[in-house]
């Protein structure tokens, strides 16, 4: 199944090659959980980010658990200060 | 060491300018800048005094690292009563305007009095001097900054526009055609002074320790770990507006709600791609003196755009758009046209006028015009309706030159809304418009805009990686205060905020400013000056007479849930957060320093 995977600011760059700008449509088994999903993704360990799930916050704690579905809408952004 | 230990006061009334002492002692307490300066301010003013009269002093400070080799120390604030806001004001700036009046040789350029007719200072080292300004009066930054660099073109010139001259609310001091001490009105201040320039030329130099070679092997070392993070380089602050926009906190049409369904058409994606004329408004990046972050936009406006179709004055590139103009001149006001707002973001330079509190006092005026508060008669026929790019450049270019409802729009939202009967549609804290954040999803900087000593702030505080964590007020009071001292201290060394979001830590600014100031600066040390600075503007806003009661926020954000985004449902918790904030700032249930605090802050 297909998820669609927003890398916001800085994190475009660790965007799959697929991806246009800031965001692709990446290829999942069905199942997998934020944390397998993320872990695709080329995020450094040692980068703060968070996760949007469909407009909801996710909890660090939640990522082992929480399966998304097809066509959901994750995105990722580290904080930074604006100006 | 890295204070010039010098002073240069300039008296307006008097025109008499002359160099005295630096008071080392407030330099060990206070370090410089924001600090220093406002140290000076409330020692040397009346805070109750109208922010407009000759009373009221402005003070150009700089930090003990400004002109060093540093990254971005460069720094300058521009210190004084708020024209906006009645509070105390500390606008700081970036270009090269600050390090150039530190290497003249002076660490605080102390302005007071009033001048009966226009005047600019000349500065060249010692050399000072009052001069006729009768020539400059009337123009543009722009042009002023032309003028006067035919005279000598190595002239750093900092500037107010006609917006400062005819006493806009929320005029600006620019520098180097596009860096800017934006906030609170310092601009007017400087205009009410007649004041139109300061011109300077700094060849002095500056002596950082007693081994200058090992000092810059030692600034080189620390710059370095500014590699870390590309962000700000790359996309500019900009970056944050698909960030507030995707989780509900990007301020939309006056706050009616906190997601603009066309924030893609003003966002970095946006700026870098080829419009349909094959035209991209971005040209390249900045940097200001010494920084190696180089976040500024150099931007460049579609020519065929109807707002600048026939002015071929803006046709080149100049300073573009920011976050936070992106936000005031876009999101806030519904419109959706990135050449629209880049062009009221050039006036904004060009005429001297801070765009957050522009584009805060639009959009207050277009929700009046579509409630029907405000007429065709009132505006003089300008259709005020969110999403109107004509209208956004119309009233712009209205404000700038002080002419027909422009004029009203000079008073900032805070007057303008009190004036027609309808106080609650101005977003503002203290009389200052709200910058590019919602306060419902992001509790913390809703408590950040409330106890902000210069009003309404997004950079007087740090809450920004706990608010995107987590919407609760649970430990927000302890994120906002502690980072309010960081801050107040780092605005104080004459570096950029924005080297804390590149990689420098708490550490790094210590080295730094061991590396070339006397004493022993410590983590410890950095937190107490930073809350030493941050209760010396508490007491100067409560002797000008504000108290507990102008640490709010509107309506708005406490009583109207958030519509959408990540904090949906959600209003502002002010009242749960505020008597914490007090609590852990050692103030009382009215928010006054108690004796204790004050004592051991040695105020
Ligand atoms: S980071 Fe940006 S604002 Fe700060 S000094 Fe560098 S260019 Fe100027």
């Amino acid at each position: 199944m297909k998820v669609c995977i927003k890398l916001l600011g800085e994190l475009r760059q660790y965007l799959p090659e697929c991806g246009k700008f800031n965001q692709c449509k990446l290829n999942i088994p069905t199942g997998s959980t934020l944390q397998k999903i993320l872990s695709q993704l080329k995020v450094p360990d040692d980068q703060d980010f968070i996760v949007l799930l469909n407009g909801d916050l996710m909890q660090k704690q939640e990522y082992a658990s929480i399966i998304p579905g097809s066509g959901d809408e994750i995105i990722i952004f580290s904080p930074i200060k604006g100006g | 060491m890295s204070w010039q230990r010098l002073i240069l006061r300039v008296n307006l009334t008097t025109q008499n300018c002359h160099v005295e002492p630096l008071n080392m002692e407030w330099a060990q307490q206070y370090l410089g800048q924001r600090g220093l300066g406002s140290k000076y301010l409330l020692e040397e003013m009346n805070p109750a005094a109208d922010a407009l009269s000759a009373e009221n002093k402005l003070i150009f400070a700089t930090g003990p690292l400004t002109g060093t080799m540093a990254s971005t120390g460069g720094r300058y604030s521009v210190i004084t009563k708020g024209a906006l806001t009645g509070a105390i004001a500390c606008s700081n700036s970036g270009g090269k305007f600050g390090a150039e009046l530190k290497l003249a040789g002076y660490d605080l350029l102390i302005i007071e009095g009033q001048s009966s007719r226009p005047v600019y200072l000349s500065i060249e080292n010692e050399k000072v001097e009052l001069c006729d300004a009768s020539h400059l009066w009337g123009k543009t930054v722009w042009d002023t900054e032309v003028l006067l660099s035919a005279v000598d073109p190595q002239l750093k010139i900092a500037s107010i526009g006609p917006a400062g001259e005819n006493l806009c609310r929320f005029a600006c001091v620019v520098n180097d055609r596009h860096r800017a001490a934006g906030r609170s009105g310092v601009g007017a201040v400087m205009g009410s002074k007649k004041l139109k320039a300061i011109a300077v030329r700094g060849t002095r130099g500056l002596h950082c320790n007693d081994n200058s070679h090992a000092c810059n092997e030692i600034f080189q070392s620390i710059n370095i770990r500014l590699t870390k993070r590309q962000g700000y380089r790359r996309n500019g602050t900009l970056a944050m507006m698909d960030i507030t926009n995707s989780f509900g906190s990007l301020p939309t049409r006056n706050n009616q709600q906190v997601q603009f369904e066309r924030a893609s058409e003003i966002n970095v994606e946006a700026m870098q791609t080829r419009n349909r004329n094959g035209h991209t408004n971005l040209v390249t990046n900045a940097a200001c003196f010494a920084c190696t972050i180089g976040c500024g936009r150099i931007c460049k406006i579609d020519p065929a755009h109807f707002s600048i179709k026939d002015k071929t004055q803006y046709h080149g590139a100049s300073g573009g758009l920011e976050y936070e103009t992106a936000y005031a001149l876009g999101a806030a006001c519904g419109v959706a046209d990135i050449d629209a707002a880049t062009y009221a973001g050039f006036l904004c330079n060009e005429y001297g006028m801070d765009p957050i509190s522009l584009g805060g006092t639009i959009a207050a005026a277009m929700e009046m015009y579509e409630t029907g508060i405000l007429s065709d008669t009132d505006t003089a026929g300008i259709k005020l309706e969110f999403g109107s790019a004509e209208a956004l450049c119309e009233i712009t270019e209205l404000t700038a030159k002080g002419k027909g409802f422009g004029q009203q729009i000079a008073m900032g939202s805070k007057l303008l809304t009190k004036k027609y009967g309808c106080p609650e549609l101005s977003m503002s804290v203290k009389g200052q418009e709200f910058a590019a954040y919602d306060g419902r999803s992001m509790q913390g900087m809703g408590l950040a805009y409330a106890t902000s000593n210069r009003g309404a702030c997004h950079l007087r505080a740090d809450p920004y990686g706990h608010d995107f964590k987590s919407t609760g007020t649970g430990g927000k009071a302890e994120v906002v205060k502690t980072s309010q001292d960081e801050v107040a201290f780092i605005d104080s060394t004459g570096l950029c905020l924005f080297t804390g979001g590149s990689g420098w830590s708490i550490s790094d600014y210590c080295e730094l400013v061991n590396t070339v100031c006397e004493g022993v600066w410590n983590e410890q040390r950095v937190f107490e000056t930073g809350e030493r600075i941050w209760n010396l503007e508490r007491q100067f806003n409560l002797q000008a007479g504000l108290s507990k009661k102008d640490d709010t926020l509107p309506g708005r954000i406490l009583e109207e849930p958030a519509k959408s985004g990540v904090g949906r449902g959600l209003v502002n918790k002010l009242g749960e957060m505020l008597p914490e904030y007090y609590r852990l700032r050692g103030w009382d249930q009215d928010g006054r320093p108690l004796q204790e605090t004050l004592k051991r802050l040695g105020l």
